[in-house]
């Protein structure tokens, strides 16, 4: 019995309707592509929001939407409405409601499916970010099949017609078997086209991003909420740009660890800050897994700014000699006005301010993130 | 397995067969049948069944019926095209679809059938709905059948809808085809956004197009109709109170200011906008068909939303007539199967009226009322509640007046007929409002408030009513809506962006004269785009009169 089931669903293609549920398409993707343009004009919104990167877990994320709506004339709200039973209008129904659920088309909030790289794009037309332009494209090339050939052998799927069809045509002239008033051409075996891919080599680029968060307990639930968004929406803007990024994520109290993108996204730790640590482990890291001549290397700093006095000088010596040089861009936020005595990004600016890979900025709460965003990217380094 | 296994399961009297039975009924369609095709001659033999109870049951007569059985995915399509699997390209079915589509998934509610306006009439099965499911559900389509052949409210739409939609589709894909698909739906966008705009009753309308012989009334009426003010008083006053020159002069303006109504455009308040804008609106010969085709679809769709409750309330009615009384189920598991579904569909709400329910309960209202004779002058009168309660007079009218009720009527005039403050109060309804945090009070359980309520809610469906008052407002083309206030405010946001598109179309600005809550009139007004509301002035006071 069980197999028929299986069976009926494989055997739905039916008369007319079978085109009817494909016939859907054309209708669900303009609609798509309008929830998509309010999707854009509401980035803001959902940017900030922390419950996009909460289902980080997937590319796929899903985003509520508002019902588009037709305008009708039609009455404003009213709050009148009747009913029957023993008098409590506010009372949970009882069963499932039955067919007439949903029966009432109101501001209904659905959701809809968005691959993050599609929200990093709408959010690259928001914030109009340049291409990033690879510092170098190294020597590597990674051979990628283009259709760009013609053969005499191949697939009948890629048999191109019109070609097919000249070679019948020659032949046919040539044989002098052609009759302009019967032009009947049948192509042969050996008319066919076929379209071959090429091997075409295309200069391959890679990049390395290091994540530096600060961890530590002056960073609070707000400032780790707002690091996280921008680099999260930074990470996918990058990740656009170039085929297979490798990421690096590190966080940092007073001692720095690697740890794995789920981690950095949510741990909460707490202690005290000794920025050098996590310079000194990007250092080691570059030196060990990610040569500056074959990667293209991002660095981004997020913290409260709030070191140990004698740290910021070891950190910027670090920095200086051993990671600016080797980067495309080192990015530092500081979060927070709460610890303006902090100021890790003013001892930056001074030290580094005209260094063009360095990018500081600030932030304080949601509406920053977008600008910050668009100050970390929109270099195009 | 082609076989059909209902063969192999006849009960055979013996108690084992009961638990297998049972689950057995559970089973949806495709379970039950296996293959499409058996599922098709399983259906098809039940129709035979249910046609000739159906004929049986009721004395009325109904289009051939033609089932479909579909899957959920392919009943998502044709329920976001309103029954029709091929329409014109246009987002808003898009999003019918999805929305549809997480309805389901998430198992919010549940569609059993689709029945479409059509002859044949065409009915879509859902093939995982139960055994049983289906059966009731086939007997209740038969009677939306019924209802669409008899009720008057449809006797002007076309029952080949499913070629006219096919072909309005044709069109709309040349045009696009010729324009672009943007150009086509952004005009598609513009006419839905209008599409509410049109007079229902129009169609019902014979209008005296002056080529038959003139009957006496209407001479009468035009007499009438420049007939001068006389003041009336004794004989010999006569030449004072009404001096012949005045009664002339007076007679004179009328017939000239008549004359001048009909020069103006619209000689009446015109409800139909959209045939209004086909006949006068700067369109392109492509743009007027398009609107055309909104047109045709919405006067089409129109007498199904006049007639939801008595449509469903009908064929509730039969189909619990046929289940309980023609079509006794095989077992006795299959009657509690029934029940169950039947409690489901007919569940009343708290929130809102369901209108499978109240349908269902006026027409068994109707039938016990007139089976016993509790109408007419002497039951109105009668106040002895003694009297009333046992009140017989055997007459047998029920099914009769059920009948009549069905054909004649549409849901504003059924309830306005025979909503009475004893079914108000039997069956419990009130009224509530929502407060400002959104908690619901009930605020009255007046039978005449109530029916006040309906009476909102259901004429010109439920939403404001816009008559073109004038095309040519200060001889500048402006055009002018009257909103027929009654009580109720526009919702501004819609309205704003509604008279921009409806000003997309004029070419020249829109005015709208209406009403805010507190009855202060506004005039909104759509010129280049910019919409604003504002207070009302003499050029736009004299539209206020024009009530038809």
């Amino acid at each position: 019995m069980h197999s028929n089931r299986d069976e009926s669903k494989q055997n739905v293609q039916h008369t007319t309707l079978e085109s009817a549920s494909l016939g859907m398409e054309p209708d669900l993707r303009r609609y798509r592509e309008i929830i998509r343009g309010k999707v854009r004009d509401d980035l803001q919104d959902y940017i900030t929001s922390d419950e996009i990167i909460a289902q980080h877990g997937n590319d796929i994320v899903s985003v509520p939407v508002k019902e588009v709506q037709i305008p009708r004339y039609q009455f404003g709200s009213n709050q009148e409405g009747a009913g029957q039973g023993d008098g409590d209008p506010d009372a949970e129904e009882d069963g499932d409601g039955g067919p007439q659920a949903g029966d009432k088309a109101g501001q209904h909030i659905k959701e809809e499916s968005f691959h993050v790289e599609e929200l990093a794009d709408l959010l690259g037309e928001h914030l109009e970010l340049p291409r990033i332009k690879p510092r170098l494209t190294s020597g590597l090339e990674e051979a990628v099949p283009r259709y760009e050939g013609i053969s005499k052998n191949g697939t009948t799927s890629l048999r191109d017609n019109k070609r097919t069809f000249k070679e019948a045509l020659k032949r046919t002239i040539a044989e002098n078997s052609y009759d302009p008033d019967n032009p009947v051409v049948v192509p042969v075996r050996e008319d066919f086209r076929f379209r071959s891919p090429r091997l075409k080599p295309r200069p391959k680029t890679n990049a390395v991003i290091f994540y530096l968060i600060d961890v530590s307990g002056s960073m609070g639930d707000l400032e780790k909420s707002l690091a996280r968004n921008t680099a999260f929406w930074t990470d996918a803007w990058i990740d656009r740009q170039y085929q297979g990024t490798e990421k690096c994520y590190i966080i940092h109290d007073a001692e720095a660890n690697i740890v794995d993108r789920e981690t950095f996204f949510t741990t909460r730790q707490s202690g005290g800050t000794r920025i050098s640590s996590a310079y000194q482990l990007a250092k080691e890291q570059m030196a060990q897994r990610f040569s500056p001549d074959e990667w293209n290397i991002y660095v981004f700093h997020f913290s409260d700014g709030d070191n140990w006095g004698d740290d910021s000088a070891i950190a910027e010596e670090i920095l200086k000699n051993d990671i600016l040089p080797h980067v495309n861009l080192f990015g530092y936020v500081e979060i927070g006005g709460r610890h303006p005595h902090g100021g890790f990004k003013s001892d930056l600016d001074y030290a580094f301010g005209d260094y063009e890979s360095v990018v500081t900025t600030d932030m304080e709460d949601r509406e920053d993130i977008i600008p910050v965003i668009k100050d970390l990217l929109g270099t195009g380094r | 397995m082609i076989e059909n296994p209902r063969q192999s399961e006849l009960p055979t009297g013996a108690p084992s067969l009961e638990t297998e039975t049972l689950r057995r009924h559970k089973l949806t369609v495709s379970e039950f049948a296996g293959s499409r095709a058996a599922q098709e001659r399983l259906v098809e033999e039940w129709r035979q069944e249910i046609e000739d109870k159906v004929q049986e049951a009721c004395p009325l007569d109904f289009f051939p019926q033609h089932f479909e059985i579909v899957n959920w995915r392919q009943l998502q399509a044709i329920l976001a095209r309103d029954g029709f699997p091929r329409r014109y390209e246009h987002w808003n079915f898009g999003q019918k679809y999805a929305s549809q589509d997480v309805r389901d998934t998430y198992g919010l509610g549940r569609t059993y059938e689709l029945v479409i306006n059509t002859d044949p009439c065409v009915a879509y099965l859902l093939d995982s709905n139960s055994v049983q499911e289906t059966r009731t559900v086939m007997a209740h389509v038969y009677f939306h059948n019924m209802f669409f052949k008899h009720n008057s409210c449809f006797r002007h739409t076309d029952r080949k809808m499913l070629a006219r939609m096919s072909n309005h589709a044709e069109r709309i894909r040349s045009y696009q085809d010729d324009v672009g698909l943007e150009a086509v739906e952004r005009f598609l966008d513009l006419c839905l956004s209008l599409d509410n705009l049109i007079d229902p009753h129009s169609v019902m309308i014979e209008r005296d197009r002056g080529d038959g012989p003139r009957s006496a009334g209407l001479e009468k009426r035009e007499r009438e109709l420049f007939l001068p003010n006389r003041i009336e008083g004794p004989d010999y006053m006569e030449r004072y109170l009404n001096p012949p020159e005045r009664l002339a002069a007076e007679v004179a303006q009328k017939k000239k200011d008549y004359a001048e109504r009909q020069r103006r455009v619209p000689i009446s308040p015109e409800q139909d906008v959209l045939l209004f804008l086909m006949k006068h609106a700067p369109l392109e010969d492509w743009q007027r068909d398009v609107l055309s085709i909104v047109r045709d679809e919405s006067y089409y769709f129109a007498p199904q939303r006049m007639t939801k409750i008595m449509n469903e309330g009908w064929a509730s009615y039969w189909h619990s007539h046929l289940m309980t009384q023609h079509l006794l189920p095989m077992y006795p598991s299959e009657m509690i199967d029934y029940c169950e579904f039947n409690a489901v569909v007919l569940a009343p709400s708290k929130k809102s009226i369901n209108p499978y329910r109240l349908g269902v309960r006026l027409f068994r209202d109707i039938e016990e009322r007139w089976n016993r004779g509790q109408f007419g002058r002497e039951w109105n009168d009668c106040r002895d509640m003694t009297a009333r309660r046992t009140w017989d007079l055997s007459l047998g009218l029920g099914r009769e007046e059920m009948i009549k009720a069905m054909k004649t009527h549409s849901d504003l005039t059924f309830l306005d007929t025979y909503l009475t403050a004893d079914f108000c109060a039997e069956n419990q309804m009130y009224l509530y409002e929502r407060d400002r945090r959104g908690s619901a009070h009930v605020t009255t359980e007046e039978f005449e408030e109530i029916k006040g309520f309906f009476r909102r809610g259901l004429t010109n469906f439920g939403g404001p009513m816009l008559k073109i008052v004038e095309a040519n407002h200060l001889n500048r083309g402006e055009l002018v809506l009257l909103h027929q206030f009654e009580g109720q405010e526009l919702d501004m946001g819609m309205a704003t962006t509604t008279t921009q598109n409806l000003e997309t179309l004029w070419e020249r600005p829109v005015h709208v004269v209406s009403k805010t809550e507190n009855g202060t009139p506004v005039v909104l007004s759509c010129e280049r785009g910019a919409f604003e509301v504002k207070k009302m002035d003499s050029g736009f006071s004299g539209y206020l009169k024009t009530n038809s």
